[in-house]
């Protein structure tokens, strides 16, 4: 019954008291909010912290919520303004990245691939372990404001216009962006476009 | 439809953001340029690719964490204490009604509060009471079982309120009966008693100038008719009827020495060291000359004992306690002719008056030592 309401109505009834309402919320949003937020800081704890937070914040202002807002804007702004605060804090902190490519010259050897691995099937998974992290890499290459609206278009499933709403900015802008990001995710992975073309 | 155009709407097309017609239009297009065509299929593959990429979900502990949080959130918490205040007050100034009816009741209870705490009403309320006339004073029975109550009117004593109040409480029993309390109260407050005597057409008593002690009018126990044995073992059985006689025999002077003095002499009295219960009068009545009619009937059966022994301890008495004269006189005639109808009896005995242990006083007391025999005649 709960599953058939929009954001907003569910928004409503919990401001009117139905907890349930909040659950039916929860599980609707928490796996891409969470997805969002764990491309951004890229430490599943940190963003398992901030998602709870999103929705403390949530709980908090449902006094104030106005149906006029679209549920999803107000949460993805949420998350957003805290994964900007998180990457302001990391800027300071001199941190070394799983990610980040160590020795000279033009080796791809990363930081990840040295530190041996507790998975026993390390060896059936090679690959499809090698294609995640050169899709995690590939995002995180991408600038903040790409990788945002990738993110948020991609695994969110915002259309574009909430996306500038969410950015506050144009929605050309805004798809402008998506464009860049696209175009750099395709560079960065073009020795799978045939494995790309597989799954298809 | 122009490549330029296309590649401004090709991430609107790939997302499907573009109405039926705009998206015809640039399947068009896509039909025939090459270029175009390229750059949405690597896009497509593109995301593709990205799918792949599994989406992790949180810990089942976070999101219990979040329910419960939400639960609580909603749920309706007690209102503080000054939050109540505060819809109290709002109540108050939304219904005047009751905000009226809450004064009153304040007002009420402060009243009374302070009528409580000061004794009777204030001196300029209690002059404005009807003047009480003086009532005859009935004599006390000696054991009054429903009998007359003293009512005492005070206030014009010379003392404050408070210590009348003080003096009354100095003389309750250890564990006073209600009743008891009552008749505390109404010694205490005895213009309520005249207040109610005057609202229901009651013989108005005037107020003397000195605190006086009278009994109410009604119901009266035959005067010297001593209580059978059935009566005095009811009067025992029935705490409320000790409680009663308590009362009625309790000090009403109206000055805490002349009570303290009474009491003692009741004491002594019922120890029988009536020489000393005869001194103690003696002083209560100098502190306390008002007394007399309460002390009156007491001091009779002290003589009357001292006499049975002769009327020379009498005559002694007589002339240290002259505030007793009168009632030592009487009895040292008495014990006289006593005397000299001991030294010669003759058959005119019989005719004569009965001896003092006769009085109403002697089979109360040994009726109180013989419950057994009572209780079988009752």
């Amino acid at each position: 019954m709960l599953d058939q309401l929009s954001d907003e109505e569910l928004m409503e009834a919990y401001r009117e008291g139905n907890a349930r309402a909040f659950e039916c919320l929860l599980r609707r949003h928490q796996r891409p909010v969470f997805n969002f937020i764990l491309r951004h800081v890229g430490v599943e704890s940190v963003a398992e912290e901030m998602l709870q937070e999103v929705f403390l914040r949530i709980i908090k202002g449902t006094a104030s919520y106005q149906r006029t807002a679209k549920f999803t804007t107000w949460l993805y702004t949420i998350a957003r303004n805290l994964c900007v605060d998180q990457s302001r804090r990391a800027k300071h902190r001199h941190t070394v990245s799983l990610d980040q490519p160590v020795g000279r010259g033009e080796s791809q050897t990363r930081l990840s691939d040295l530190v041996p691995s507790d998975d026993p099937s390390v060896d059936r998974q090679a690959i499809g372990q090698e294609l995640k992290q050169r899709l995690e890499h590939a995002i995180a290459q991408l600038s903040e404001d790409q990788r945002e609206v990738f993110l948020m278009r991609e695994y969110s499933g915002l259309p574009f216009k909430e996306i500038a709403e969410i950015m506050d900015c144009p929605e050309n802008t805004v798809k402008s962006r998506m464009r860049y990001a696209l175009e750099r995710l395709r560079e960065s992975l073009q020795e799978y476009q045939d494995l790309a073309a597989a799954v298809h | 439809m122009d490549c330029k155009r296309v590649n401004e709407q090709l991430v609107d097309f790939l997302y499907q953001e573009l109405d039926a017609d705009q998206a015809d239009r640039i399947e068009g297009h896509l039909r025939q340029c090459v270029g175009c065509a390229d750059d949405l299929a690597g896009f497509e593959s593109t995301r593709r690719l990205m799918q792949q990429l599994p989406q992790l979900d949180p810990s089942s502990a976070i999101t219990a964490r979040l329910l419960a949080e939400a639960e609580r959130a909603v749920q309706p918490e007690s209102p503080g204490f000054w939050e109540r205040v505060r819809s109290g007050l709002r109540m108050l100034v939304l219904h005047p009604a009751m905000t009226a009816a809450t004064v009153l009741v304040l007002v009420l209870g402060v009243s009374f509060y302070a009528y409580r705490q000061s004794g009777p009403l204030s001196r300029s309320m209690h002059e404005d009471l009807p003047e009480v006339e003086p009532v005859a004073p009935v004599a006390v029975p000696t054991v009054p079982v429903e009998g007359p109550r003293p009512a005492v009117t005070l206030g014009a004593g010379g003392k404050t309120a408070n210590e009348n109040k003080k003096d009354a409480v100095d003389l309750l029993t250890p564990t006073p009966s209600p009743d008891g309390l009552k008749q505390a109260a109404g010694a205490q407050f005895g213009k309520l008693t005249t207040a109610v005597d005057a609202t229901t057409g009651s013989k108005k008593r005037r107020a003397r100038p000195r605190p006086t002690v009278h009994y109410r009018k009604g119901p009266m126990a035959p005067k010297n008719a001593a209580p059978t044995p059935n009566e005095e073992l009811a009067m025992d059985l029935d705490r409320s009827s000790v409680a009663k006689r308590r009362a009625a025999r309790r000090p009403v002077a109206t000055t805490k020495a002349a009570n303290t003095y009474l009491t003692q002499a009741r004491i002594a009295t019922k120890i029988s060291n009536c020489g000393q219960a005869l001194r103690l009068y003696h002083k209560a009545l100098q502190t306390d000359p008002g007394l007399r009619r309460v002390v009156g009937p007491e001091v009779q059966r002290c003589v009357r004992v001292i006499g049975a022994a002769g009327a020379g301890r009498l005559e002694k008495a007589q002339e240290q306690l002259p505030l007793l004269a009168g009632w030592l006189e009487a009895e040292i005639s008495e014990s006289r002719r006593r005397d000299q109808k001991s030294k010669a009896p003759t058959a005119k005995a019989a005719a004569k008056p009965s001896p003092p242990q006769a009085s109403p006083a002697k089979p109360a007391r040994k009726s109180m030592g013989k419950p057994v025999q009572a209780v079988d005649a009752y």
